[in-house]
């Protein structure tokens, strides 16, 4: 008679086994069984009495609720803002002729990200568009739209870092996408509103000439949103890749 | 029906811990690990099905730490992950250094749901029949995806 595994006498324990292992705990020895289910409901007791369940709740909650509003802001972002951008164009181009001082998209296009590998940010300004330049002042509820070129390499991810630590994929749209990037200058299908994170949005364009592990790149840029430095420093990258990255400033 | 975060914590909490524990084997990555599960969780409380959750806890806490083994840098000090180990006796005994090297080649570039299926049949004991139910995937999709996995490796060791 084989002992159980660990998984299974943990679902024992927690009265919840599956159809599946019925069986295969029914041919158990039954006071082996409970011997190590009293084992881990010990161990249980001595877990939540030495580490209670209240302050790592709130950790866990407060970051719950970040990544609600990250979600929101997502859904907001794919189902409203790239029409709006959409319409905003057609707007620009065909009913209003665009101020003498900022650039429409239209104009934008001129204003091309190509040659070298680069990342081009501009920010939506009711029916006109501006380019934003390294550390360019940006706020709250800003719509901001990013273009690529890639420079001839075939793969890459855009996430960007805030001043919260919190980091947010921009390219691909999930963190199971592809990081084929298009070839030429890319404008991304969505546009992105900025949140009341303090002090920066510091955007990411990380390229490579193989595809690149999305996860593994993700918790480096995490671990780094996380740094002190993380507004000015450089993130500590797998080999072989490349970045380039665009801060923008939040108001103090 | 929304579920008491409290409760569920208490009466899951120390499990994933334990879950987390073994596929790292670092008790404060642990630690983290398990508040990445439950923020997971958490944060789609009201699509959840109350129904036997420590199934789903164990399955998201499994894809955690494997997502954190593979970002693991790979530095002497680290050590040979246990699982990957396990994995590699079991896979190929014979070869249990190209194995291991192989398998740490896999598991930054197959699927996670592969990832997974290999870790819950090879690691946790699990019967064909349990992990097919475990994944929601049908007993022969999970065959199929052990031999495509033994395979590549086996293609792998020939090629290193």
């Amino acid at each position: 008679m084989t002992a159980l595994p660990d998984w299974l006498v943990e679902r024992a324990a927690l009265d919840e086994i599956p159809p599946a292992s019925r069986e295969r705990v029914e041919r158990a020895n039954a006071a082996e069984l409970a011997a190590r289910i009293a084992t881990l409901r010990e161990d249980n007791t001595r877990e939540l009495a030495s580490h209670p369940a209240a302050p790592a709740l709130a950790q866990i909650e407060a970051r719950v609720a970040t990544l609600k509003r990250r979600r929101a802001r997502r859904r907001l972002m794919l189902l409203g803002i790239a029409a709006a951008a959409a319409a905003a164009i057609a707007i620009v181009v065909v009913a209003r002729p665009p101020r003498a001082d900022a650039p429409t998209i239209a104009e934008a296009e001129t204003t091309r990200v190509k040659g070298a590998t680069r990342l081009v940010a501009f920010r939506q300004h009711g029916d006109d568009v501006e380019r934003l330049e390294q550390d360019a002042l940006v706020r709250a509820g800003d719509v901001i739209q990013l273009r690529y070129n890639g420079g001839g390499r075939g793969y890459g991810l855009i996430a960007s870092i805030d001043g919260a630590g919190v980091v947010t994929l921009h390219f691909p749209l999930t963190e199971d996408g592809s990081t084929a990037l298009s070839s030429g200058t890319t404008t991304l299908p969505n546009a992105y509103a900025l949140d009341d994170a303090p002090r920066f949005e510091r955007f990411f364009f990380i390229t490579a000439n193989e595809p690149i592990d999305l996860q593994q790149s993700l918790a480096a840029l995490r671990a780094f949103a996380r740094r002190a430095d993380s507004a000015t420093a450089s993130p500590d990258l797998p080999p072989g890749l490349r970045q380039w990255s665009l801060r923008l400033r939040k108001p103090k | 029906m929304p579920i008491d975060s409290h409760t569920y914590y208490c009466t899951y909490g120390p499990m994933v811990l334990r879950r987390c524990r073994k596929l790292l084997g670092d008790d404060q990555l642990a630690r983290d690990a398990m508040h990445d599960v439950f923020v997971l969780v958490l944060s789609r409380a009201d699509s959840l099905d109350d129904h036997a959750p420590s199934s789903l806890l164990f399955r998201i806490a499994t894809n955690v730490c494997l997502n954190r083994l593979r970002t693991r840098r790979r530095r002497p000090e680290d050590g040979d992950p246990d699982l990957l180990v396990e994995i590699a006796e079991h896979t190929d005994p014979a070869a249990r250094t190209a194995a291991r090297a192989a398998l740490e080649t896999l598991f930054r570039h197959e699927p996670e749901d592969t990832a997974l299926i290999a870790v819950l049949h090879l690691y946790d004991k699990m019967t064909l029949e349990e992990v097919a139910a475990e994944v929601g995937m049908s007993v022969s999709g999970v065959r199929k995806r052990l031999y495509k996995l033994r395979t590549k490796l086996h293609a792998l060791e020939v090629s290193s």
